[in-house]
């Protein structure tokens, strides 16, 4: 937890958002924390989520959301596919019944929330530092 | 000041070293002017932020205790429960915000705590949609000083060290029957630091260029020093044998005699001869030569004067009689020893000496050049080319 938090004070006094590279590394323990899997299949809209995800070891980006494990968007556009989707805009967040979580910046500020009841709905759950981010809420 | 033409190699080598030792000693005084001044000007600096700091987080600090104040009373100590339910008090209590959310503060906001720990928004000021953070929405508190100001519902303030975009935040507690149950949060806009910053760094350059043009304005000012000093000496210096004239004795040297002194006073046997037989030109290079050659043996601290036509006087110090009367004989016999040459010609020259070997700065000057004056005319009638002392 310790490792975590200095990494959201760095992420926020360093880059302040505006690095992908720390953006990168969000997202990839995001990743890590919902999923034991080694490799993790993506499906993503979203050009510059793409520019960052892909970089990422053992992710496969691909071209249909129903082949993948996740979804990462801006955006509510894929509840078609009823695949857990990681969104970055909390308002997208709360109408989306498929986001099991969000990361987004808020007064300079790196935030993440994970809900409870839809990463159960999944058969996910949280694991490690992350944890502290889950909660019952349904907004 | 000297005249560099006439002098002996360690002579000019000592003169050259005094110069660049005294330029250095200049140079390191500067230098650490400069460093006591800029160490000065670093506390000052450090002092000033520190001092703006306080008296801006003292200013939200009183503005805050007003506004929990205000919250507590119009909530009538049921706070988080009227500000989830009745949005037309939400709307005023954020518009008290947007009130107090002066140019300074670049985030103000209200957070609460759930029962996991959990901080989510209450109130915001902000006006944009795009930031604006609603209602329950969740709020991460980077660093543990929310806790604390939950914990000992004291106010805290954090300092965001090289963030871009959060300088100072405040958490200021909002207190129901001793309990925290709310925090009002600051975010102090970097934009003022920002701008304390450039102004700062445009004075730290501005004195950096002072100190430059400073430590540039000495030198170039003991160089000119130097110069005026060498041509303002070089007017008393006679044109011919380049040693100083008459002028200077009573302008110059009469005002800093020392307590004890010594005169001789040396005149060229025969000069008017020399003149008649070999004319003017041999005669100005036996000035010139004799002047060269008694140049040779005085001290840094004595004086060489041609005091009129073919007599020459020398003003020294710190010598006892015997010592005058060796110092005056060497004088004669670098003189008589080697002939005068001049093209074809060869002149031999020799110098009759008077001395005063106990001139006191008390007795009057005139009196003491008299003194030395008629010892060389003792000289004079001894027969020429020998020394005698005015006692």
């Amino acid at each position: 937890m310790k490792y975590f938090i200095f990494l959201l004070i760095s992420l926020s006094t360093i880059v302040s958002g505006a690095d992908s590279h720390w953006e990168k590394m969000i997202i990839e323990k995001i990743l890590q924390s919902v999923s034991n899997q080694k490799e993790l299949t993506i499906y993503t809209q979203d050009e510059e989520i793409l520019k960052i995800v892909k970089t990422i070891n053992n992710i496969h980006m691909v071209h249909s959301c129903q082949k993948a494990d996740f979804v990462l968007s801006t955006l509510d556009n894929t509840s078609s596919c009823h695949k857990p989707v990681l969104l970055f805009s909390y308002n997208e967040y709360k109408h989306t019944p498929d986001a099991i979580g969000v990361f987004f910046w808020q007064k300079g500020r790196p935030t993440i929330r994970f809900s409870s009841q839809r990463l159960k709905n999944f058969g996910l759950h949280v694991d490690g530092e992350l944890s502290k981010f889950v909660t019952a809420k349904a907004y | 000041m000297e005249n560099y033409q006439n002098l002996s190699q360690p002579k000019l080598t000592k003169l050259t070293q005094t110069r660049i030792i005294q330029l250095f000693v200049l140079v390191v005084i500067i230098i650490f002017i400069t460093f006591i001044a800029s160490n000065e000007y670093k506390y000052t600096l450090h002092e000033t932020r520190t001092q703006l700091n306080d008296k801006i987080i003292n200013l939200h600090f009183e503005t805050f205790l007003a506004l929990s104040k205000v919250y507590e009373k119009d909530t009538n100590n049921h706070f988080i429960e009227k500000v989830e339910k009745e949005p037309s008090l939400r709307e005023n209590f954020e518009d008290m915000l947007r009130l107090l959310r002066i140019s300074t503060v670049q985030n103000l906001f209200v957070v609460t705590r759930d029962t996991d720990k959990n901080y989510y928004f209450l109130l915001d000021s902000e006006i944009d949609p795009q930031k604006r953070a609603n209602i329950n929405e969740p709020f991460n508190p980077l660093g543990d000083y929310w806790d604390k100001c939950y914990a000992t519902a004291q106010a805290q303030v954090f300092h965001h060290h090289d963030n871009k975009d959060l300088w100072i935040s405040i958490a200021y507690p909002i207190i129901e029957n001793n309990k925290t149950v709310a925090i009002v949060g600051a975010d102090i806009s970097d934009q003022l630091d920002i701008n304390t910053q450039t102004n700062l760094k445009n004075f730290t350059e501005f004195f950096f260029w002072i100190s430059i043009l400073s430590i540039l304005w000495f030198i170039l000012l003991y160089i000119m020093t130097l110069y005026f000093r060498r041509k303002y000496y070089e007017g008393y210096k006679d044109p011919l044998t380049q040693i100083y004239h008459r002028k200077y004795l009573y302008d110059i040297l009469i005002k800093k005699l020392g307590r004890k002194y010594q005169l001789f006073m040396i005149d060229i046997d025969f000069f008017k001869k020399v003149n008649d037989t070999y004319g003017h030109n041999v005669g100005d290079f036996v000035l010139q030569e004799v002047s060269n050659r008694m140049q040779l043996l005085i001290r840094d601290e004595d004086s060489l004067i041609r005091y009129g036509g073919e007599e020459f006087l020398i003003y020294t110090t710190q010598l006892n009689p015997t010592q005058c009367i060796d110092f005056a004989q060497r004088i004669r016999e670098s003189i008589a020893k080697t002939p005068v040459r001049y093209k074809e010609i060869e002149c031999d020259i020799t110098v009759s000496i008077g001395v005063n070997a106990e001139a006191r700065s008390v007795d009057n000057f005139d009196d003491m050049l008299k003194k030395a004056d008629d010892a060389l005319y003792k000289a004079k009638l001894a027969g020429r080319n020998c020394v005698r002392t005015a006692n």
